[in-house]
Order: structure tokens, then sequence, then C-alpha cells
């Protein structure tokens, strides 16, 4: 199989998060069109310099992003509109960086935006997809919920996992979110056991696995390096990415998404080892989801994620694994597919030194992966990235 | 209440899912087309209805009001040995790995939707989807 080719020369700056409310009166088009205003301000460009927009939502129907360009008042050369959910941000990189590699565009927008009403996730929980809607959404109404309860349940039985291996990694977040300002349960403590103590979800699942729908934004522009350096912008660079769709279609429950089939070609090009990454960025909707993605991208054997975190620190500031240093969106909360977008958001933050109180020291590599669309009983995109401090 | 879900299950006595002439597979979620060749040629037939619990959950929190009434409420994912995976609201007591029957039932309001109990606990069964006003499907 031929593998993802170099994505050298690829510059992302500006990294935006904003507007983080647990419900909103706006519109989806008013969270991304305010990003997009936020980043053409923080890189110091003309709403004419950005020649391509990449965009996910899953509130902006009736409209797409072709009729986004009238909104803005845009003329645009490129333009992707990407359902992929929590995998929307890792994929909008990966197709901003080739089309900016070949001249289809020089400044793409990368920007995930929803905004959130009451009753407005139960619509999109009852109303998801053809397989969601006839074999999964009637049994009980759980949502999203029940196929994560399932593999979580699974999980447990078949790896020894216990409440408290998932409880760390909730705790360990709402440490970092404490440190970071926009996160919405920032102000929060969370001890392991308030985690342990939470009213039950769905068995084995309880409140604090479970992520807050809310709204929100975030973006970053994606350039060629010589531009990010003549705008004197601290950058990041990619040093690999990749994504797999339905990978390991006969696993009767999910242990696995499709991260193993590629970890080890990621590695090889980005010419560094497991260990040498300063930071992780996975997709957390439900602690489990975060040890398939750990496992899955080499920090630990798999079936090894409770073990690996019952013997490493979490916390941004804890020598270990700094992990979801803003709280990932069980502490920030899941604004629809602008979570897809948080994890390089916040590894843009990090690793360009401008993360705030919550900063990793010494941070040079990133990894952040992404994980989303829960079609059925299994979530169907994978997808991750190593991401390297630039210069300016 | 009126039909609210869109499963796709006919009123059929025991399991009977989209099944393709051409290649022989077993579809689930319902669809169109066979999932392993693509032909046009998915047929509803009745299956070997037997499957292993691989999974289970007890929901507390439903976006249904009408679950909500009757929480919590028990579900499971089951591999069937026809081959699909399939979710089903699942006969309380019973844990993950054990054997269970899954059959077309329908609740009061007219939705069919997809039951596994224990085979050798016909009559707990009964008892149990009489309890929750689910009754089976015949042809």
């Amino acid at each position: 199989m031929s593998t993802p080719g170099s994505y050298a020369g690829i510059a992302l700056v500006a990294p935006v998060s904003l507007g983080y409310t647990k419900a909103s009166e706006h519109s989806a088009s008013w969270y991304i069109g305010s990003v997009l205003r936020e980043l053409i301000a923080a890189a110091g460009i003309a709403k004419a310099d950005v020649d391509g927009l990449a965009v996910s939502s899953f509130s902006l129907a009736p409209d797409s992003a072709s009729f986004l360009t009238q909104h803005y008042d845009m003329t645009l050369r490129y333009i992707e509109q990407l359902p992929f959910g929590g995998a929307s941000g890792i994929l909008a990189l990966r197709r901003a960086s080739r089309a900016v590699q070949h001249g289809d565009a020089d400044i793409v927008a990368c920007i995930g935006g929803d905004t959130a009403q009451p009753g407005s996730f139960r619509e999109l929980a009852a109303d998801f997809s053809t397989f969601s809607n006839s074999a999964s959404y009637p049994y009980g109404g759980g949502g999203p919920n029940t196929a994560f309860a399932l593999i979580t349940q699974h999980y447990m039985k078949r790896h020894g996992a216990t409440r408290e291996d998932f409880g760390r990694i909730a705790v360990s977040q709402r440490y970092n979110a404490r440190h970071y300002p926009a996160a919405l349960l920032g102000d929060k403590p969370l001890s392991l056991e308030d985690y342990l103590s939470a009213r039950v979800i769905s068995t084995p699942l309880h409140l604090f696995d479970c992520v807050m729908p809310c709204a929100g934004g975030e973006g970053f522009l994606l350039m060629r390096e010589e531009r990010a350096r003549s705008l004197g912008l601290r950058y990041v660079t990619v040093l690999a990415a990749d994504e797999r769709h339905n990978a390991f279609p006969d696993d009767p429950v999910q242990l696995r998404g499709g991260w193993p089939q590629f970890a080890d070609s990621l590695y090889a090009a980005a010419g560094i080892a497991a260990q040498e990454i300063d930071l992780l960025q996975t997709y957390d909707d439900y602690p489990v989801i975060s040890l398939l993605q750990m496992e899955g991208l080499g920090f630990c054997e798999p079936g090894e994620g409770p073990a690996f975190v019952r013997d490493t620190a979490l916390t941004f500031d804890g020598g270990g694994l700094p992990h979801n240093t803003s709280g990932g969106q069980l502490s920030v909360g899941q604004a629809g597919s602008a979570a897809g977008y948080l994890g390089v958001v916040e590894s843009i933050r990090q690793l360009t030194g401008t993360a705030g109180a919550n900063q990793v020291t010494e941070a040079r590599h990133a990894m952040v992966s992404g994980y989303g669309m829960i079609n059925y009983d299994r979530g169907l995109c994978s997808a991750a990235a190593i991401l390297a401090r630039g210069g300016s | 209440m009126a039909v609210r879900f869109t499963t796709g299950l006919p009123a059929a006595a025991g399991l009977v899912l989209p099944c393709c002439s051409r290649c022989g597979r077993v579809n689930y979620p319902p669809r169109e087309l066979c999932g392993a060749c693509l032909a046009d040629s998915l047929v509803w037939q009745g299956v070997d209805n037997i499957g292993m619990v691989q999974a289970c959950t007890d929901l507390h929190y439903s976006l249904e009001p009408d679950y909500a009434d009757h929480l919590p409420w028990r579900i499971a994912s089951v591999v069937l040995a026809c081959g699909p995976v399939v979710l089903a609201h699942l006969q309380p007591g019973v844990p993950e790995g054990t054997e269970v029957a899954v059959r077309i039932v329908e609740d009061r309001d007219g939705n069919r939707m997809l039951a596994a109990s224990d085979p050798h606990q016909a009559g707990a069964a009964a008892e149990w989807l009489a309890r929750i006003q689910f009754k089976e499907c015949s042809s």
C-alpha cells in the first residue's frame, strides 16, 4: 500500500477558539464567520487574502459551505465541507495541505463551528443517519451514549479496565481545564471521588464520562511556511498525517479504531518515535475512546491502556504525557463539529508557546488524533497527525 | 402514540433480515444494496436467530419520553450466528457472553424492533415482553 506524501512546506497558524456557551441563539454561520474574523485579525491579513475555506458543522443546514461565501462576501478558489465529526479537523488539515502544496489555494481557513439550542442535540441524535435511525436510536433513545456504553462495557470486560482508569483521564483533563479559561467546566473541580459517585447515565457510563454538548467555534489558517514567516507568524509544521474509514469492520464490538493500520508509517514519515511526542490530544467523546487512541497510536500496547493511565501523569504539568491539555471535550464542552478541530487548535497553541496557564514546557512535537461518526455501533473515521514546532 | 421509528423490519415471526440472493450475505442494518457484493438483490428472509451477547448496557437516561418512564432499559449488542451485529432490547438478567434468540417484536405503538432473550427461559422471556408491552410478530 502507498503511504501519504510529505507535508513539507505547510504551516498552521493563528489558533482560534471562541464563543463557547451551553446554548446560543446564534446560527452556525455566526460561529464560523466569527472564527474567520478572528483568524484574519490574528494573522494580520486581509479577508481577500483567504482564498480557501474548509468548514465543518452539524448545524449549518439548510446552508452549506458554498452559501457561506456569500454570507461573508468572499471569492474563493478552493472550498471543502467536511462532515466527519471528531475527525474533521485533521481531515481539513490533510485536504487543505494538498491544496496549498499544489497551488489550488494560498491561504485556507479551516473552521469547525456549531451552535446549540435547547433540544437541538436530541434532534441531531434522533435523525443522525439511516443506520442509526433504523437500528440504533429506536433502542432506548440513548443517542451516542448507547454505542459508547456497549464499547466501554466490552473493553472493561476484555481488558480488565476499571472505572478508576477512565476516571484518571477525566480528572486529569479537568485539572487541565482549570488552567484554560474558555473551558465551560473549568470552574468546577473534579476529584476521582466526584467522578466515581456521579449519577449513572448508561452502565458503565456515568455523568463525567459523557461530554456536554455546547456551541462554539475552533479554527486555524493553513499556508506555506514562507508566507507564515513573511507575515511574522509563529507556526506549526505537519510531520505526518493519515486517516482510515471503517477499519476492522469485522470486529464485533469496536476495540480499536483505524490507528493501528497507519501508526507505524506515521512515525516513520515523521522521523520520530512515540516517546518523542511531548503532548497528545485525543478525541475524548468518552474516556474509553482516548484509551483506544493511546493504544492504536503506540503509546502502549493494545489492552494496556488502563495500566498506561495508571502509570502516566496526563496533566499538562505532570511530567508524564500531557493529554488533552485544554481539558478536551469532557471539560471544555463538545461544540459539535468544532470538537473535531479542538485538538489541532490546542496543539498549535501549545507548539507556538501561546497556550497560557496550561502551557506545556518544551513542547516540540504533538500527536493529535480524531475519531468520529457513530453511524450505528461504532465510530467510522479515525485520523491522526504529528505536528511540530516551526519557526518565526 | 404513533409509529415513530423507521426500523424497516417486517411483521414476521422469528427473525427476518435482508439476505442477498446473489452472494448469500445477511445484511443489517437494513439497506438497499448488498454490503458485500453491492448487488440489488436483497430479499427479506428468515434467518438463524441465535446469537451471542457481546456487550450490554442499562440505559438510565433517554432522549425519548416514552422510554423515560421505563428506565433503566437494557440494550445489548448481539453477534448473530448468521453474521451481522444487531442492537436489541435484552431480557433482564441475561449477561454478556450468553446465547440468545433474537426476534422481531412490536411495541404498543406498532414500532417493530429486535428483542433478545434466553432461548432456555421461554417463560421468563414471555413474561418480560408482556411486562414491557411488547408482542412477538406473527407472519
